[in-house]
């Protein structure tokens, strides 16, 4: 019976509970709190862009370079080539010669 | 439904300031925590206000947003106390758990209750939300069966199973407590 009684006050124990009034400048607070995260979010905003603005040029950068040494190593390479097609001749007629 | 006036934000804050406040304090049992998220529910309030379609009343939707902001701080805390728990295993620098367990500090409750209401309210801490929630609304808000089952979006019905189930609940881990303690 005492345990019975004891849980029976503790289900008592918020009876009659006191309503509170809620903290005073409360619509101050909040609309401030408003303010500051829409000044925040235009800030993030500006240097998101910044950001992006930012990476894309490093990917355009990037882009051209590999471009610019792909054109440059081609252009190597069709020399190159070239200067073995004018020696295989070279040669050839060499063999030619020799004969 | 449609063509309401629309109500004018400090009016709506005015008008439900107190009964937010308090409902907060009751699910939390701290004054700054309570005023904390006293804010928050009218921050969400003022940035939903022009999609708010009316379909309930204005009370039970600034309940809802009460509630559901309420149980993402507890849900916050308890997840930075299981954080601190890691980290005082794993050690920190300051020796300090990286949360603040807020102390319980209901002014609404009367001095002489202070004790039982303070293990009243930590065993309703260990409720499933739902029942929790339906518990609070109904014992310490004193709302009805068919206002909680607005605010949570059931039935009446499934109201009173949630009221009973929590009791039942509470009552059986206050057994357990009254064992353990030897009062």
């Amino acid at each position: 019976m005492k345990k019975e009684k004891w849980i029976n006050e503790v289900f008592e124990s918020t009876k009659n509970l006191e309503r509170q009034e809620a903290p005073a400048f409360l619509f101050e607070k909040v609309i401030g709190k408003i303010e500051l995260s829409k000044k925040e979010s235009r800030e993030v905003n500006s240097s998101t862009l910044k950001w992006a603005a930012g990476f894309a040029a490093v990917v355009v950068l990037t882009i051209n370079i590999f471009s610019v040494k792909k054109v440059v190593s081609e252009g190597k390479h069709a020399e190159v080539q070239g200067m073995n097609s004018e020696m295989q001749s070279g040669l050839n007629n060499s063999t030619i010669y020799n004969y | 439904m449609q063509n309401q006036p629309e109500i004018p934000f400090k009016q709506l804050l005015d008008d439900n300031k107190n009964r937010v406040y308090n409902t907060a304090l009751n699910f939390v049992q701290n004054v700054e925590d309570a005023e904390d998220i006293t804010q928050e529910v009218f921050i969400e309030v003022h940035r939903s206000l022009e999609r708010f379609n009316h379909q309930s009343a204005v009370s039970t939707w600034i309940y809802r947003i009460t509630v559901n902001k309420s149980l993402d701080f507890i849900r916050k805390k308890n997840r930075q106390k299981r954080f601190g728990f890691l980290t005082s295993i794993f050690g920190k620098e300051e020796g300090e758990l990286s949360h603040d367990k807020g102390h319980f500090e209901h002014p609404g409750v009367l001095m002489e209750n202070k004790e039982k209401a303070k293990i009243l309210f930590e065993t309703i801490d260990t409720l499933p939300e739902n029942q929790k929630t339906a518990f609070i609304l109904f014992h310490l808000e004193e709302l009805s069966q068919k206002e909680i089952a607005e605010i949570m979006e059931t039935t009446p019905k499934a109201i009173e199973s949630l009221i009973q189930r929590a009791k039942a609940g509470l009552r059986q881990k206050l057994e357990i407590l009254y064992n353990n303690r030897g009062i």
